[in-house]
């Protein structure tokens, strides 16, 4: 059912067994589990059903991104633009990108700081199973990885120890498909007979109890001067990685003393993702066999016939080796050289001596690094610049560290040196005269990923959540989306984000239950 | 001449702007393993290459080998292929016009451009 909040009479009060704030892809997931297991379940959604400019404008805030060496840059622009705020959320512009984190990514790296997830990738390989079940996508592998459906692309020497190529699948419930499945998920999500989606209700204020261990009651403000409260059993906050920091640091009682989670962490370790990338200076010149079944470079029909990108990457053993983050290559545009390419050309003679079997491609890339957990990488308020319903407006002030670009150098080194033993192509990036700093003007937000404001943590010392994504200290407060990521990785997060969704709403149910 | 004076003269006839044996070879370079491609651009890998490691002994090996008539092109390609791979694996790799290549393919080009300019100047 869907009702209009702003046609409810005003000081309404909305009560349900739980009770999630945003219907985005997590708030819609968690609702329809939870509303399967059989219980009654209400969705606080800002927006309406269709995207609007007033509500929309309520994302708008000040955003810099900043790394060693660069002045900031103003990235206002990205708060809007990289989410949407109706029904569906971002999930209604979600290309429908699927790839599980790695292994490697949830494991406690010594020379990343903050590293390392309270649960290791096989304890979420049931529930990534579940999200690729709901997504329509093949399930996880033994070894955790998506299947080659094409066929696994190989080199000349068949596979590269210290490069692997990862699947990303294209599901059909991405909201960018006309009529595409999304549309249907949220009309089932909204015609369920446990399910009550409330739009036009922003939460303004999550009220604890005296103390601080429990939600009282959420304030709810609709933009025609309506306010609301909302009281449920458990409440799930799943607003995107930004607003779940905000809401929280913008709720008062978690600011006093008598809450009891006193470490200083919402908002912190936002991470999102980048791509360096230079249209003239960054390409990869692939060598591979003619008669090759499946080509890394063959893009278009891999996409055309299986819905997949196959992504070059840094394998978890190089990662390790080297102590560098996760790594990987994006494909962007072919490059046909007018002169003849000289390094092609040399290289192409000296893959083997019968040089005469084996082709080439020069492509354009750039590479998306994995931001590493930086505490200074915050999202605060702006207590003097409120938006029309009162809420302070965001200041996210996104920094990549000296260590996000060591790692870089680490990887690409080990990509040129993985490469070039392996005849399997030649590496453009930079030059000797580019510095590190240098690499940092070339890094540029491509990605609408918001991670890491809310993290978990079994340690309260460390983090907003624990490893049941509970807000420490409060019992019946819990945070959904990947804000709750400790680390980002490179992989897009909705596919880990259902996952956790599904484990979420296990978790619940089996406390409700009980 | 020793072949550190030859390399160090050839260096600084690259830098110089009337210096036209080197600019006048436009023609698709005709040995092996460069068969068929753009002299100019070898020229000016190799130039860069020379100019940055004026002292490097590995081009005069590469030069040898190059110029040696009894050798087959199976068997260069092969000792370069090997070089190459070595050079990966040890990360002797330079960085050419943003390239990042082994140095024996940078030192390859520079040869080439050594042995270019000789045969204009013989």
């Amino acid at each position: 059912m869907i009702i209009n909040s702003e046609e409810l009479e005003n000081g309404s009060l909305i009560e349900s067994e739980v009770v999630i704030i945003g219907g985005g892809i997590a708030g819609i997931t968690l609702a329809r589990q939870l509303g399967q297991f059989g219980h009654k379940v209400v969705i606080l959604e800002s927006g309406g059903e269709e995207p609007d400019y007033k509500v929309q404008s309520l994302y708008s805030g000040i955003a810099t991104m900043d790394a060693p060496g660069i002045k900031p840059k103003n990235i206002d622009g990205y708060l809007l633009s990289s989410r949407l705020r109706y029904y569906g959320g971002s999930g209604n512009h979600w290309d429908g990108l699927c790839v599980p984190l790695d292994p490697v990514d949830f494991a406690k790296r010594d020379w990343i700081p903050y590293s390392g997830w309270p649960f290791d990738m096989s304890y979420l390989k049931p529930y990534y199973n579940s999200a690729c079940d709901l997504l329509e996508i093949p399930r996880l592998g033994n070894d955790l990885k998506l299947p080659h459906e094409a066929g696994e692309p190989s080199f000349l020497n068949g596979k590269i120890p210290g490069l692997i190529t990862r699947p990303h699948y294209f599901t059909s419930f991405s909201g960018y498909e006309k009529n595409g499945k999304f549309k249907n998920l949220k009309k089932q999500t909204s015609n369920h007979k446990n399910i009550k989606i409330y739009l036009y209700a922003s939460v303004t204020n999550i009220v604890l109890v005296i103390g601080g261990q429990q939600v009282k009651e959420l304030e709810i403000t609709c933009l025609n001067g309506h306010k609301h409260r909302a009281r449920g059993k458990v409440v799930i906050l799943a607003t995107g990685g930004i607003e779940n920091a905000r809401i929280l640091l913008a709720s008062n009682d978690f600011m006093k003393p008598g809450y009891s989670m006193q470490s200083d962490w919402i908002g912190r370790c936002f991470q999102g993702h980048a791509s360096i990338s230079d249209k003239n200076k960054a390409s990869i010149l692939y060598t591979y066999p003619k008669n090759n079944k499946v080509s890394l470079t063959d893009d278009e029909n891999i996409y055309k016939s299986y819905k997949i990108w196959y992504i070059l990457a840094t394998s978890a053993e190089a990662q390790i080796k080297d102590k560098a983050s996760n790594f990987s290559v994006y494909h962007a545009n072919q490059i046909n050289d007018n002169a003849k390419n000289v390094v092609e050309g040399l290289a192409l003679k000296l893959c083997q001596p019968d040089f005469k079997k084996i082709t080439s491609k020069h492509i354009q890339v750039h590479f998306p690094i994995e931001h590493t957990p930086n505490r200074e990488s915050r999202i605060t308020l702006m207590t003097d610049n409120r938006d029309e319903l009162g809420m302070p407006r965001v200041k996210l002030e996104w920094k990549n560290s000296e260590l996000d670009f060591e790692c870089f150098d680490r990887s690409i080194n080990s990509l040129v040196k993985e490469l070039g033993v392996n005849n399997a192509g030649r590496v453009q990036w930079a030059s000797k005269k580019n510095t590190r700093h240098k690499t940092a003007e070339y890094l540029n937000f491509d990605r609408s990923h918001h991670i890491g404001s809310t993290r978990m943590s079994i340690d309260p010392k460390y983090g907003v959540v624990d490893e049941h994504s509970r807000m420490h200290g409060v019992s019946n407060l819990f945070v959904a989306g990947s804000s709750v990521f400790p680390t980002s990785g490179i992989a897009n997060p909705t596919l880990t984000i259902v996952a956790l969704t599904f484990r979420l709403a296990e978790h619940i149910h089996n406390e409700l239950v009980v | 001449m020793d072949r550190r004076k030859t390399l160090k003269l050839i260096s600084a006839l690259c830098l110089l702007p009337g210096f036209t044996v080197l600019s006048s070879c436009q023609k698709p370079y005709g040995n092996p393993p460069l068969d068929g491609l753009d002299s100019e651009t070898i020229k000016k890998y190799g130039q860069t290459y020379l100019i940055r490691y004026p002292n490097d002994e590995g081009i005069n090996e590469i030069m040898v080998l190059m110029n040696d008539k009894n050798q087959a092109e199976f068997e260069l390609i092969k000792q370069l292929q090997q070089r190459v791979k070595n050079d990966f694996e040890n990360e002797e790799i330079t960085n050419l016009f943003g390239w990042n290549i082994s140095k024996t393919e940078a030192r390859v080009f520079a040869a080439a451009t050594i042995i270019m300019s000789n045969r204009k100047q013989n």
